[in-house]
């Protein structure tokens, strides 16, 4: 067996750590890599298809209120709203023109009298359509997450066009919690007539306080479609 | 897989192994398929209950023939329902045979391996298990969404109207604004000359169609360096308004009387930034000045975000000296001294006009911000503290003061924007601007490259400082400037960290999770300004009225930095002055 000197030893020894921490180093990347990937497919995410000769774009929110608080939130009398803002881009020659948006929102809410989650569509102020009401939170989650088709006119032929979509996922705020308990009031007690204590307004007001410092939940996602060119009907 | 490998030398135990391997694929592909054949025969279905179902529902549930039972309800091994069967609240166990239908309204089925059902199962609210282990001849149809009711003489009707949006949606058609309650909430953004400011009292709104009226009586209780019931530490805020019109279209008149204490230069970093870097650090980027006084205001709001506000009004101006609030990481520093404003009464006219064309208020990509504001004032001076320039011996000055600040978002590409912005302002006419209506060119959300406040060179083209730096600095580092100009520019795309390659289907996604996104912008920036003095051409620094010293003497510095939604982290090098250090700095949201 041939003897190695000390140095030779030595530097085989450091090469083959370097080989071993390299590899062991890959090795972990990759797992984090693909835990990554894996994440970002569960994760919250916006889903845009493009229109087809006969069908309209649509779009579909996915894991909107997973991890996070959210959930938490929810059921203790926090709704959660999902404001949606679908745009579509034409790209010009230097600038890029919004031409056409449109905005919705989605509430989910937890009736803590009945335990079943009600989640609904909001068009502007006043129309609404109802999404369902659930016992299971996995099914109102279903129920956020299902497609919708915006009324975006469809791009005209020719240019190339792009779809910008976001979403503004938030436990209600205060100015919408105090929206919520004045509608509350006045459908249960109307203020103005003085049948409300002015404490419990106080009360309210220190249960958002105490929400928002110990953590009310914001998200922001947005998503992007590739550009696309629609062709003239033959 | 071996054979998509295109692997064709095979030996014989290979050969084996394969085949066994391709039947077992082959036997597991149609368990599969009829598997799912199954899964699909029943699958629950989310969404709204259409009205065909509902009423379906409803009919079986009220015809006579119906077996009808609420709660749990168990059909045992042996026994037989001979009609149909319907359950409300359930659960429902089949263990035996039904020979009509099942209806099972807001609960779950469940059904054996010895259940027998001749007729067609229907689930609204709630689940099916064991959907194949059962035998069930007809159809299988499960809604995951309740169905609303109600019963009227025994009988069951819809009630479609009955959910928490169907009642908000009627609300919001028939609602009125009126409310009446006691507000409790921060005045102001924490800072050295208040502490924290509590604003509480009492809100009244009436309302009626399109026509409101808003009455506020809020007391302001200042923390300070001491809680303490004392005059300083109190102030108020009263409000009555008049409107017409909705929250996007409206005319407004009112009157408001304050005595508070307001910022200077309040269009430089925002609210939460100035209070952060003061509740953190000690270091606050704002001066402030106390006012006492009433006005009167119409207000219209218009399309496109627009807004004109014309006030007139009478205010008591009084300086405020900096206390000493708790800081979390002060380090044995000092707050800044608050710069002394010039005292007296003043009688204020005002006009205000901004127009909003932005497509997104956080993150705009396109459109407009425009805001100007024009104010002429008189006023009468009881004590010049006044301590900027130059010592006001003058019983009364009038001035007319001009600000506007103008910013462009322009796309430029579905992954970058560049976007521009304007801030002008000045002496427009009459004798002098008051210290609390001065401006200056510095600080990180004009000219980040160089420090706050600080002398750059020979001419004080920032703060138009002329006095020793001592001096200046005992004074507060007050801004000094009769006029001003910032030209700000960036450029900005989106990035993704992808160190293992593009996943495909998240490529064109960006999101951050609890305000702080997995990925977000860079952005490249340039900023040039200067402020200047108003009078006869002397040195570099003073400039007539009327000119002004267009790229002349200006700062600037170029940068880069990384948007991560909430907060953005940059770096900023000076191209003049005497130093050479780039700077980090640190903003909540988007630069502008």
């Amino acid at each position: 067996m041939p003897v190695l000197s000390r140095r030779t030893f030595l530097a085989r020894a450091t090469v083959r750590t370097a080989l071993a921490c390299g590899a062991l180093l890959l090795g972990a990347q990759m797992t984090v890599a693909s835990v990554a990937i894996a994440q970002s497919d569960a994760g919250p995410r916006i889903e845009i298809e493009l229109p087809t000769a006969t069908s309209p774009m649509s779009v579909r929110l996915r894991n909107a209120i997973d991890g996070g608080r959210f959930e938490e939130l929810l059921r203790n009398g926090f709704d959660v709203r999902v404001h949606m803002r679908a745009e579509l881009w034409k790209t010009g020659r230097f600038l890029n023109d919004v031409v056409a948006r449109q905005e919705w929102d989605v509430i989910v809410h937890y009736d803590q009298f009945d335990q079943t989650f009600e989640v609904a569509r909001i068009n502007g102020d006043t129309e609404v359509a109802p999404l369902g009401t659930y016992r299971r939170l996995a099914d109102a989650k279903a129920a956020l997450a299902l497609a919708y088709s915006p009324p975006i006119s469809r791009p005209r032929p020719g240019q190339s066009h792009y779809y910008s979509v976001q979403a503004d996922i938030e436990t209600l705020d205060l100015k919408d919690l105090d929206e919520v308990t004045r509608w509350l009031r006045g459908e249960l007690a109307p203020a103005v007539q003085g049948r409300r204590n002015p404490g419990t307004a106080l009360g309210r007001g220190l249960r958002t306080l105490v929400s928002r410092v110990m953590g009310g939940e914001v998200r922001r996602l947005e998503a992007r479609s590739p550009l696309f060119r629609v062709t003239a009907a033959p | 897989m071996t054979t998509d490998n295109g692997v064709v030398s095979l030996q014989t135990a290979s050969r084996r192994r394969l085949l066994t391997r391709t039947v077992c694929a082959a036997l597991a592909t149609c368990l599969a398929t009829s598997a799912l054949a199954a899964q699909e025969r029943g699958a629950p279905r989310v969404g709204p209950l259409s009205s065909q179902v509902t009423i379906a529902v409803v009919e079986a549930w009220n015809a006579e023939t119906t077996q009808r039972q609420r709660g749990r309800f168990t059909v045992a091994a042996g026994d037989t329902v001979r009609r149909t069967l319907g359950v409300v609240d359930g659960p429902v166990i089949v263990t035996g045979t039904v020979l009509g239908d099942i209806v099972v309204i807001n609960g779950d089925l469940r059904l054996d391996s010895t259940a027998v059902v001749q007729g067609s199962v229907v689930v609204v609210g709630g689940s099916v298990v064991g959907r194949t282990r059962g035998r069930v001849d007809g159809e299988i149809q499960v809604w995951r969404s309740e169905l609303a009711y109600r019963e009227v003489d025994g009988r069951m009707v819809a009630d479609d109207n009955e959910t928490f949006f169907s009642r908000y949606a009627e609300w919001r058609k028939g609602r009125t604004d009126a409310f009446r309650d006691v507000l409790v909430s921060s005045a102001h953004t924490y800072n050295r000359v208040e502490g924290l400011s509590i604003l509480a009292g009492p809100r009244l709104r009436l309302s009626r169609g399109a026509s409101r009226a808003t009455f506020e009586a809020l007391g302001i209780f200042r923390t300070g360096d001491r809680v303490a019931w004392e005059r300083r530490n109190l102030g108020h805020r009263l409000l009555a308004e008049f409107r017409e019109g909705t929250d996007a279209r409206h005319i407004a008149f009112g009157a408001r009387h304050v005595d508070e204490v307001s910022a200077v230069e309040s269009w430089a970093l925002r609210d939460a930034e100035t209070g952060l870097t003061s509740l953190l650090f000690a270091r606050d980027y704002r001066d402030y000045y106390n006012r006492f006084g009433g006005s009167a205001f119409v207000r219209a709001a218009g399309a496109n975000g627009s807004q004109l506000h014309v006030s007139l009004g009478r205010e008591e101006w009084a300086s405020r000296e900096a206390r000493n609030p708790f800081a979390l990481f002060r380090g044995g520093r000092d707050w800044r001294v608050n710069p002394g404003a010039l005292e007296g009464t003043a009688t204020l006219f005002g006009v205000k006009g901004v127009v909003d064309t932005r497509n997104d208020p956080v993150q705009p990509r396109d459109g407009w911000l425009l805001s100007a504001e024009y104010e002429r004032g008189h006023v009468d001076i009881s004590r010049a503290a006044d301590t900027t320039l130059f010592a006001l011996s003058v019983p009364e000055i009038t001035y007319g003061r001009v600000f506007v600040d103008a910013r462009r978002y322009n796309r430029v590409s579905p992954h970058s924007s560049v976007n521009l912005r304007v801030v002008a302002g000045g002496l427009l006419h009459g004798d002098a601007l008051p210290a609390q209506r001065k401006l200056s060119v510095s600080g990180v959300d004009a000219l980040p490259g160089y420090g706050f406040r600080s002398l750059e060179g020979n001419v004080d083209v920032g703060m138009c400082n002329v006095r020793p730096e001592t001096e200046f600095a005992a004074a507060g580092r007050p801004a000094g400037c009769d006029a001003m100009l910032l030209l700000q520019a960036e450029w900005k795309g989106d990035f993704r960290v992808a160190l293992f390659g593009a996943d495909a289907r998240t490529d064109a996604r960006r999101w951050y999770a609890d305000g702080l996104r997995a990925d977000g912008t860079w952005i490249i920036f340039a900023n040039s300004g200067r402020g200047w003095l108003v009078g006869e051409r002397e040195g570099e620094l003073t400039y007539p009225r009327g000119s002004a010293p267009l790229f002349d003497g200006f700062r600037s510095d170029v940068g880069v930095g990384l948007d991560f939604g909430i907060l953005g982290v940059y770096v900023a090098q000076p191209l003049q002055g005497d130093s050479n250090t780039p700077r980090v700095f640190v903003r909540l949201g988007a630069r502008f």
